[in-house]
């Protein structure tokens, strides 16, 4: 039942967004895994599409926030707004307190929003005018960015960008889809009929499941091996963190259900690696690290024991 | 300084231990200061330990060094040659240990102490020192083990010492077969020439001989390869002396060696000698030996000689004929040397040998007189016989004492027969030696030392004459123990009883292998070993050195790899590898980083008949590897699986 309609929405999203049933996988795998998303590539090529096409199939309440170079922590946040009728503080709850964030070109923002957002993501919860506020559950962030390279922007640093579960790429689609997409209908009509397929108490029924994922002895020695590949070898500036170790395992389950398995293979590791790793890790070159470069080395350099 | 490189206690300690016991053997022989020396060092160690600041001053150091260098200059003459050298080494390692902090300083001493206990092979190759050694060594490895890892436990430690000198063992043996060996000692044993080593010398004066008996040292041993001659026939020829001062004979004839000396050989006996180190050129062969092996030569009293003095076991294979005629022909010149006697001495002597000659001038009759005489007069045979008095020793002997050992009887025989015109010489050598059943050899001791004496007839050339036999034949028949009185026996220890003559015999066995396949595996016999093998130089042998090594280490290297492999595979997945490799030979080759899904998919791809099959077979493989269903059974099961499948297009 529950497999049932969390592929009946994965088709849903591939009929809207054409060509890209991976990173739909691969988005749905980071939200059951309880991670958040950071989509990284050009305007235009549908990352906003994807959040909002999510958050419809899921029937999770939504906001998009676009960051811009003056948004302030409280317009995120929400503040307390003096009332006159009954002379008191009244909280007014930002655009936080939603279940599905879309936070739009995050690194267009000042660092000191984009920490406010990064610590609601890690916490789970707010603190606003002393009183601490916890998120809606479930929460998911899913953050899109331009490539660093653009002008007008403040690149994420590293212990940022670790926050994020998965980081993944859109790209351009391949020539069949693009001309299915310019025929077909506008995405922004189709969304408008789309039914949610999930409900979020079943997504959070299945957030639960994916810990009951069975994790044998021989492919935790793959993770550990991996970890420690990254760490030892030269190709890399520093090695996964063991915070990137556990998102790795999360994700893999999160992975081998949606392969409706209820045990680990290599190929789950394998499969969720580029996403997660990708952002993580920097060569250790001069050049900017390609990320498909650097998933490689990893992949190439470590047996499955 | 970094915690983990000090140098601790516990190495500290076996440091010191390791560095004594190897230097022990040296220091005897060494100058007398090193001792004051290494307790000296070893003081001022503990009192750094103990955070003694001037015991960690540098100018102490200094001080030391210096005074230990004037030290060894004044004391062995300068800086080279092999005790200087030695005693230098041992010095500085006892001085290193005052600035070793650290463990790079505690892993030179070990590499130090390595080399020092290589050094005793410079003075002896013998088995004792080598067994002494042996002991040195680990406790070496136990003290670099113990550098490395302080903390370690001590039965893991000599565990893990065991079994790093087990590895050790192929490459020494090895190295000792292939290693290229140098004609000669390693190092230019110069000094010891006049090193002071009871044994025969080249001159002989009443009592000599009689010192020797009281020495057990092995002269030499002795394989023969055909029959064993009788004790009265084992003669073994060292220095022939010619010439007599009236208390000293000593040699004077250096005549070069004619092949034409000798003939009518008969009765050959064939050997191998090998020869304790004795620092003299002679060979010491059965009488008598007319061809000279590789590296000796004859000379002219047919007394063999090596071309250098004799400083290592040395071996030699020999062929002896007991029967045979010396020097037909005697030149005039060789005569007048055979019949010189010091002038106005020993006229009793001169008038006894002229009353012989009254009766018969038949030079057989009148040798034969000479041993009559000595058998028949009260004449005794004692290993303490009183010193001669006067000037006149022989008139002494034969009138007066009459108490004398081999070289009383010798002497005095060739003077008698000297003063009535018959040529006549003193030969020395060993006479008999006792076979160690333990090992089916003679063994020749320093007390089977003998003199006995040659007198040169017409048409006979040189013949062998005896006159200790005439005197004692027991010992000519039983050796010198039977001849002597009971008394004088206890006097040289109990050498005969029993279990300890076991022990003694089964020592003398090892100490003989030792010297015929160790020590006495020589270039020679390194090159008639690798002859076997079709290599006919040293650079093919350095070749094959390092092939045999590098192999060795290669097959090493790859037996531990696959026995840690072997511990970390479970069954399962040795058949997987197994699969793997039998679809690489099928044509689908797995990378290792390919997981067994995607493993499975090509395969089915490429072997569309056997898809069930094969999925099956995965299917059980993912269940006991990443499930973690099923027991030993199933793997099992999936091995054998595999073992049958065969992979067809």
């Amino acid at each position: 039942m529950k497999e049932a309609s969390l592929q009946a929405a994965i088709t849903a999203c591939e009929e809207i967004i054409l060509g890209k049933s991976q990173q739909i996988r691969l988005a749905f795998c980071c939200l059951l895994a309880k991670g958040h998303l950071l989509i990284e590539d050009r305007p235009g090529v549908g990352k906003t599409t994807l959040a909002n096409t999510l958050a419809q199939v899921l029937g999770l309440s939504h906001q998009r926030i676009q960051f811009t170079s003056d948004l302030l922590p409280a317009d995120l946040l929400g503040c307390a707004i003096y009332q006159i009728e009954n002379s008191q503080f009244h909280f007014h709850p930002g655009p936080i307190f939603h279940q599905l964030i879309l936070a739009d070109e995050i690194n267009r923002t000042s660092p000191k929003t984009q920490s406010a957002l990064l610590e609601a993501m890690e916490e789970q919860q707010v603190t606003v005018e002393g009183q601490t506020r916890p998120l809606n559950v479930p929460f998911f962030v899913i953050a899109t960015q331009n490539p660093n390279q653009q002008s007008g922007t403040f690149p994420l640093p590293e212990s940022q960008l670790d926050r994020f579960l998965m980081c993944i790429s859109l790209g351009y689609p391949d020539p069949e889809a693009e001309r299915r997409l310019l025929q077909g209908e506008d995405p922004r009509h189709k969304m408008a009929h789309l039914s949610n397929a999930l409900t979020p108490e079943l997504l959070l029924q299945l957030q639960q499941q994916v810990n009951s994922v069975h994790a044998s002895d021989a492919l935790l020695d793959y993770l550990q091996h991996l970890l420690a590949f990254s760490r030892q070898t030269k190709h890399f500036i520093d090695g996964l963190s063991p915070r990137a170790g556990m998102g790795l395992l999360r994700a893999a389950r999160a992975w081998a259900l949606l392969e409706q398995r209820d045990y680990l293979l290599p190929e789950d590791l394998q499969a969720v690696l580029p996403a997660v790793v990708g952002h993580r890790l920097q060569l250790n070159q001069n050049s900017p690290s390609e990320r498909e470069v650097v998933v490689e080395k990893l992949l190439n350099g470590v047996a499955i024991p | 300084m970094n915690k983990h490189n000090r140098l601790n206690r516990q190495p500290l300690l076996l440091l010191w231990f390791s560095f004594l016991l190897t230097a022990l053997p040296h220091l005897s022989q060494l100058t007398f200061w090193l001792w004051p020396l290494l307790l000296v060092s070893g003081l001022l160690r503990y009192l750094q330990y103990k955070k003694q600041p001037w015991a960690q001053a540098r100018s102490l150091r200094l001080l030391l060094v210096v005074a230990v260098a004037a030290l060894v200059i004044s004391s062995t003459q300068g800086v080279f040659g092999r005790e200087a050298g030695i005693t230098l080494l041992i010095a500085m390692i006892a001085l290193k240990f005052l600035e070793s902090q650290q463990r790079r300083d505690g892993v030179l001493i070990v590499l130090l102490t390595y080399f020092l206990a290589s050094s005793h092979f410079l003075y002896r190759q013998d088995l004792n020192i080598s067994l002494y050694l042996l002991p040195v060594l680990l406790c070496n490895g136990v003290a670099l083990l113990a550098l490395y890892n302080p903390q370690q436990n001590w039965p893991p430690r000599l565990k893990l010492l065991f079994s790093l000198s087990l590895q050790a063992l192929p490459i020494m043996f090895l190295l000792f077969l292939l290693f290229p060996r140098i004609s000669g000692p390693l190092w230019g044993l110069s000094n010891s020439e006049n090193r002071a080593s009871s044994g025969l010398s080249e001159s002989m004066s009443p009592g000599n001989i009689s010192q020797l008996t009281r020495s057990a040292k092995t002269v030499f041993r002795v394989n023969f390869a055909t029959n064993i001659p009788k004790a009265n026939q084992r003669y073994w020829r060292g220095p022939i002396l010619w010439h007599f001062d009236g208390h000293t004979w000593r040699a004077g004839n250096n005549r070069p060696w004619e092949k034409t000396q000798l003939d009518q050989l008969a009765d050959p006996i064939d050997y191998q000698l090998a020869l304790e180190p004795h620092y003299k050129k002679w060979l010491l062969a059965l009488d008598i030996t007319p061809h000279a092996p590789a590296g000796t030569r004859l000379n002219g009293n047919a007394q063999l000689l090596s071309q250098k003095s004799i400083q290592q076991a040395q071996q030699y294979t020999l062929r002896s004929y007991l029967s045979y005629r010396l020097d037909l022909q005697l030149p005039l010149w060789q005569k007048t040397l055979a019949l010189q006697l010091p002038q106005q001495l020993n006229p009793k002597t001169a008038a006894l040998a002229r009353s012989w000659q009254k009766i018969s001038s038949d030079p057989n009759i009148l040798v034969k007189s000479a041993l009559n005489y000595f058998n028949q007069q009260n004449f005794y045979y004692t290993l303490r016989p009183p010193p001669l008095r006067g000037k006149h020793e022989i008139d002494d002997f034969l009138f007066n004492s009459r108490r004398g050992f081999c070289e009383h009887y010798a002497s005095s025989f060739v003077v008698l027969m000297r003063s009535i015109g018959i040529p006549a010489r003193v030969v020395t050598g060993y006479m008999g030696g006792s076979m160690n059943q333990l090992g089916n050899y003679l063994i020749v001791r320093q007390w089977d030392a003998h003199a006995w004496a040659e007198v040169w007839l017409e048409g006979k050339g040189w013949q062998r004459v005896d006159p200790t036999a005439a005197v004692a034949p027991e010992r000519v028949e039983e050796g010198i123990d039977a001849a002597l009185s009971a008394e004088e026996r206890r006097s040289l220890g109990g050498r005969q009883s029993g279990l300890f003559k076991q022990l003694n015999f089964f020592w003398d066995s090892m100490n003989h292998h030792w010297n015929r396949w160790v020590v006495g595996y020589d270039l020679q016999q390194q090159q008639h070993f690798l002859a076997h093998f079709g290599l006919k130089n040293s650079s093919d042998a350095v070749l094959a050195l390092s092939l045999g090594i590098s192999t060795l280490l290669a097959l090493l290297s790859l037996w531990f790899l696959r026995q840690r492999r072997r511990q970390k595979q479970p069954l399962s997945l040795k058949a997987y590898t197994l699969l793997r490799k039998k679809a690489a030979k099928a044509g689908v080759i797995s990378p290792l980083n390919e997981g067994p899904q995607h493993f499975q998919q090509r395969l089915c791809q490429a072997f569309p008949k056997q898809k069930n099959d094969l999925e099956a077979l995965f299917q059980l493989f993912i269940q006991l590897r990443y499930q973690k269903k099923g027991g030993h059974k199933d793997a099992k099961r999936f091995y054998q699986q595999v073992k049958k499948l065969r992979l067809k297009r």
